[in-house]
């Protein structure tokens, strides 16, 4: 019997090795393709909007600069803003527009228009309608305790005319955790990923916010492609994959998170 | 030996042949030197006549003989060819060598046989389809009793041989259902008298029957089916002064028409009897001649025949004929079942000790199935048939099972078993905590006799799945399990009468069911904010009645169910909603159908199957007819051709995604107002030839058109609803070959070959390849007995099923409104896919080699018979899906960066040893 149990384990063992390795097929792709990636969001409370243009080349973790573009935003008053060129916190290029120097300010319910034109000659364009309604004057609030074995965040907010979704944001410096609501949401403290990470981790501080998110963000992010059905990012962009967006921050708290 | 065997014909007039002498009191003693004609009727179940040829229009037409001194066998053959009459005889029936003359100008058919055969020693009995088979009248009588004999003998007299009728024994009236399970004949015998509490001896030489199987199968007398079972075999059944029963070998061997096996009576006669297409049924043994992965598995073996496909070797799902893979209704003897799979779809859940048949139609299926558009899997439990306490019990490297059953004294039996993983521990002890995963089965199937002929008949099943992983970031608890009981309560009737007072009926079958089916099914983790919830509750009754007679099998029967479906899923932190939707529905429907379906043997060479089904499903506002017709037309008695048409009905849709690789579960949904009921018309031509006794060839072409299709949809947004699923409409053609070889003693096996194209168009009118769209696939499998060792092989080749090409990737960046910045997605949502053209794309040819090696146990109470089993014996790469990977890459040089992206294949199985042991006692 002893001898026959060993001879199973040892099949078992061979087959997983096998397995493990024998069959798996690895085939080199074309290293040639790249693709213009594009990501805009407009947002109410900032003076200064960002549009980050990279371009995606095979076998590299992130993209790279795309130098010289012509980036422009064009509002309901129909003056184009013109982006300048700047580098981004993670060192990515990335083009900025002051609104202050065209003396002008994001309007809820309004339509940007975002035209991103390179050297190679190739053009970019998207639209987007801010949600209506007008931000949050300030998101730096009130610390509050939160109790991670005790206390649930219940948030409810107005709907908000022309935003597809509302995005809740836990940010701390464990990571961060977004989400999709609809006018209310409830995360309990213990929640965690899928993959076992804690939203809430005790000891730090967190900032809360809910943006109204017009239907471009909502759905280039609230989507995901793979690789076996074949389902792809839902962008709205011409010309590149990405996203033009525009959201409005309407809740904030700000939590400093213990535990039992 | 034999010049034209022809299995069935032959069985069926051997029997009809001693049934004549028992019905028409033929004195046996002294035959007549001239043949006598017998009617073979359509299922033989009816006692025999001896024919007025002159009444019958192929024996009345006269025709011209010129036939000098010829051997006998050319003489019908001649005789044959100017009446169209196909001859059929064994050398050791008819001297076919012995010459004769006849001459006429102008001589009946009938006249020209006589004299033929005059001094043959044979009577002649017509088949369904313009054969004439021939068949020894002396030695058949000898062992049958003339219609005075048919009674118990009084307590001084002989045995007497026993009739149709029983002779007035009250077990032997009563019905018996035989399943063709792999019960010896002694063994068969012993269980059938057992049903009608009738004790029954068996001689030494009967006992040796052991080692042959007895297979017959369908509703019988007791009396019948006992003749059934010997049927062919030298022995015969006697009735005792006491009631009881002797079976005793003939000593000057008995010649009936040969048996090659009785496993080509199943097969043959539903070539000869039934008009269906599509249509095949195999008890386990025929299933066996498969290799087992990891063990026995009916749907592993199913996957195997014509018109069926699979995805790969992880998915649960049939494609029958390019259908989705939830069009197939399954049954447990006639009980819906709704996720009989384990391990994703690595193994069914059926027990195979207590799996008697399996019936799979994939064409035109009849009438009395509704629900689904391309298939009907029917598996029908095994039935104990011996004595005592016997069983059967499986060990694997996954599992261990056991059965056990016996017959009761009173009639009727049981069996019941059980199964159950072990394949954690053994992973576990390779790598801990590497397979927290579990599966049970537990099954169970009764049957007794009830108010007199009735049979009461019940089968119940429960099955679980599950896993769970408890760590300190929250518990995952994953778990699904089917569970179904079902009870048929179903009588015979026998003697003529006007049935509804409309026509003439020989015999009727009565049937009614009553069934509950449950699935549940639930992914749920405590703290992660996901939960996947689906159930099924199916409850219906349902009864059929068939009226027999010698032209038309007429059957009307109604379904009436109650089916409350549910599926919920929410997934705020995931992406697995590209897999399945995130929304729930919850839907009750009250089915109620009625149908009407007729067999008409029209004439010798033409079967019609002409039927239809009315649906109303409340819940939805839809109510429907589904009109169903088949032909058959045998051109020769081993040629027919067949076509069918019919219209289909689903109300009972998976959001399980069909592109998807993996398909581990269904997740069903009910139609509804908002959610339509998917058609199907489906159309098939095909040709079946028999070139042998025990081979068949069947060509069948088939064409499906589709509409209102529901599929999962992968862009679905879980704030709308309405948006799970997306309609489509689209086709499937192609065609299925099967070439098979019944086993014969030393092989078995069949080669099977499928096409199908199948398109589907969305909404929008974008034309694409589904996910099962196979073009090709064959699958060779064969068992062969070598000396003491049972050996089974497949061989398998298949062209690809389309996907998506990935044709790049590129980082998301997710924009920080308190920061004001960019940054890689979150929750592994940075890496995305740039597709090219939906299913544009084609996995390769896939071909794989397994095997299995058993030594049979022949141990007199219990035979062990262990087994080594090695799939895919050549380790071939066949992917089962790709994942991509753009953004790798290599630094030759300090300074060069090379870019290596790569697609990594997702394997079938691997080479894959396992071992196990099957036990019977």
């Amino acid at each position: 019997m002893r001898a026959r149990a060993v001879a199973a384990i040892a099949t078992i063992a061979t087959t997983a090795a096998i397995g493990a390795t024998g069959c798996i097929v690895r085939s080199p792709l074309e290293a040639t393709s790249s693709a213009l990636v594009v990501h805009a969001v407009l947002n109410t409370v900032q003076d200064e909007q960002v549009v980050d243009v990279q371009r995606m080349l095979p076998g590299y973790q992130s993209g790279n600069a795309v130098d010289s573009a012509l980036v422009t935003i064009t509002g309901p008053d129909g003056i184009a803003m013109k982006a300048v060129e700047d580098t981004g916190k993670l060192g990515t290029r990335v083009y900025r527009i002051k609104l202050s120097l065209y003396h002008a300010q994001l309007m809820p319910g309004a339509t940007y228009h975002l035209r991103v034109h390179l050297k190679s000659g190739e053009e970019v364009t998207g639209t987007t309608t801010i949600p209506n309604t007008q931000p949050l004057p300030d998101t730096r609030l009130e610390l509050l305790v939160f109790n991670k074995s005790r206390d649930t965040l219940r948030l409810a907010w107005p709907s908000v005319q022309g935003a597809a979704s509302y995005e809740l944001r836990v940010q701390s410096n464990s990571g961060t955790f977004v989400m999709f609501a609809d006018t209310s949401i409830v995360v309990a403290g213990n929640m965690t990923s899928l993959e076992g990470r804690n939203v809430f981790e005790n000891g730090e501080n967190h900032q809360i916010t809910v943006s109204a998110v017009d239907v471009n963000y909502y759905q280039y992010y609230r989507s995901n492609s793979d690789e076996f059905t074949g389902a792809a990012v839902q962008g709205n962009l011409t010309g590149a994959q990405g996203v033009f967006g525009s959201l409005v921050i309407i809740a904030a708290r700000y939590l400093h998170v213990t535990t039992n | 030996m034999i010049a034209r065997v022809r299995f069935i014909p032959l069985l069926l007039a051997a029997f009809l042949a001693s049934s004549v002498a028992a019905a028409q009191g033929i004195d046996a003693a002294r035959p007549s030197q001239a043949p006598r004609f017998l009617r073979a009727s359509a299922d033989s179940r009816d006692a025999p006549v001896i024919l007025d040829p002159l009444t019958i229009p192929a024996l009345r037409r006269k025709i011209a003989v010129h036939l000098r001194d010829i051997p006998r066998g050319d003489a019908l053959r001649q005789v044959g060819a100017e009446s169209g009459l196909q001859f059929v005889f064994a050398n050791d029936v008819v001297r076919a060598n012995e010459h004769v003359t006849v001459q006429a100008d102008s001589i009946t058919v009938a006249a020209a046989i006589e004299r033929i055969l005059t001094g043959a020693g044979v009577d002649v009995a017509l088949g369904a389809n313009g054969s004439a088979i021939l068949v020894k009248k002396a030695r058949v009588a000898r062992t049958v009793p003339r219609g005075s004999e048919c009674k118990i003998p009084a307590a001084d007299e002989e045995p007497l041989p026993l009739c149709l009728d029983g002779n007035g024994v009250p077990g032997l009236k009563a019905f018996v259902k035989l399943e063709g399970n792999d019960a010896s004949i002694a063994a068969a015998l012993r269980g059938i008298a057992a049903t009608a509490r009738v004790p029954i001896s068996l001689d030494v030489d009967v006992l040796a029957l052991h080692a042959e199987m007895a297979t017959p199968e369908g509703f019988y007398s007791v009396a019948e089916a006992l003749l059934r079972t010997v049927s062919g075999k030298p022995v015969a059944i006697f009735v005792t002064p006491s009631g009881g029963l002797t079976v005793r070998a003939l000593a000057d061997g008995f010649s009936l028409a040969p048996v090659v096996t009785t496993a080509a009576a199943d097969a043959r006669q539903t070539f000869e009897l039934k008009p269906m297409m599509g249509s095949l049924k195999l008890s386990v043994k025929d299933l066996s001649a498969a290799p087992m992965i990891f063990e026995g598995d009916v749907f592993k073996s199913l996957q195997l025949l014509p018109g069926v496909e699979v995805r790969n070797d992880y998915s649960a799902g049939l494609n029958v004929r390019g259908g989705e893979s939830d069009q197939n209704l399954i049954l447990l003897d006639g009980y819906p079942i709704y996720n009989p799979f384990h391990l994703g779809g690595l193994l069914g859940t059926f027990i195979e000790p207590l799996v008697g048949s399996v019936e799979l139609i994939t064409g035109a299926q009849p009438v009395r199935f509704g629900e689904r558009l391309s298939s009907v899997l029917n598996v029908t439990s095994a039935e104990a048939t011996q004595e005592g306490f016997h069983g059967a019990a499986d060990v694997s490297l996954l599992s261990a099972a056991a059965a056990a059953g016996s017959v009761f004294d009173g009639g009727g039996s049981w069996m019941i078993g059980g199964r159950h993983t072990y394949a954690d521990v053994i992973a576990n002890i390779i790598k801990k905590n590497s397979l927290p995963y579990g599966f049970s089965d537990v099954q169970a199937h009764i049957s007794r006799p009830v108010f007199g002929n009735a049979i009461l008949s019940a089968t119940g099943y429960n099955g679980a799945d599950g896993a769970q992983i408890v760590n300190n970031t929250g518990d995952l608890e994953v778990a699904w399990g089917n569970r179904v009981f079902g009870a048929t309560l179903s009588k015979m009737i026998t003697g003529r009468r006007r049935a509804l007072g409309l026509f003439a009926v020989d015999s009727m079958l009565l049937v009614q069911r009553l069934s509950a089916t449950t699935f549940d099914a639930r992914v749920i983790t405590t703290t992660s904010d996901f939960a996947l919830r689906s159930s099924v509750r199916d409850f219906r009754t349902s009864g059929a009645a068939t009226f027999f007679s010698e032209a038309f099998d007429h059957a009307i029967g109604y379904e009436i169910s109650s089916q409350h479906v549910r599926y919920s899923m929410h997934s705020g932190l995931t992406s697995i909603t590209n897999f399945l939707p995130q929304g729930s529905f919850d839907e009750s429907l009250t089915p109620v159908s009625g149908w009407y379906d007729a067999i008409w043997r029209a004439s010798p060479k033409l079967l019609v199957n002409a039927g239809a089904r009315v649906d109303a499903v409340s819940g939805t506002g839809w109510a429907g007819l589904s009109p169903r017709l088949s032909l058959k037309y045998f051109l020769t008695r081993d040629l027919a051709l067949i076509a069918s048409t019919g219209s289909y009905a689903q109300w009972l849709h998976s959001l399980a995604q069909e592109n998807a690789p993996v398909q581990p579960l269904e997740f069903w949904i009910a139609s509804s107002k908002a959610i339509p009921i998917s058609r199907a018309w489906q159309s098939s031509l095909g040709i079946e030839r028999w070139t042998s006794p025990t081979r068949q060839l069947r060509v069948e072409a088939f064409y499906k058109k589709y509409s209102n299709l529901i599929e999962t949809n992968p862009s679905n947004d879980p704030l709308v609803n309405g948006d799970e699923y997306i309609e489509l409409t689209g086709t499937s053609y192609g065609a299925d070959v099967l070439l098979r070889q019944l086993d014969n003693g030393k092989f078995g096996g069949w080669i099977a070959y499928s096409f199908a194209v199948s398109a589907r168009v969305t909404s929008g009118g974008v034309s694409f390849s589904p996910g099962q769209d196979r073009r090709h696939a064959l699958n060779a499998v064969g068992t062969w007995k070598v000396e003491r060792y049972r050996i089974s092989a497949r061989l398998g080749l298949t062209t690809g099923t389309p996907y998506t090409p990935v044709t790049g990737a590129f980082t998301r960046e997710r924009y920080d409104p308190v920061g004001n910045s960019y940054a890689p997605d979150l929750g592994g949502g940075d890496i995305q896919y740039i597709s090219g053209v939906a299913n544009s794309a084609r996995m390769p040819f896939e071909h794989r080699v397994d095997i299995s090696i058993m030594r049979p146990g022949s141990g007199d109470r219990v035979q062990i018979s262990p087994y080594l089993s090695i799939v895919n014996i050549y380790n071939a790469a066949n992917p089962a899906g790709y994942v991509f990977n753009y953004s790798t890459g290599k630094y030759p040089s300090r300074q060069a960066f090379v870019p290596t992206p790569e697609r990594v294949s997702i394997p079938n199985l691997p080479f894959l040893p396992t071992i196990g042991v099957h036990i019977a006692y």
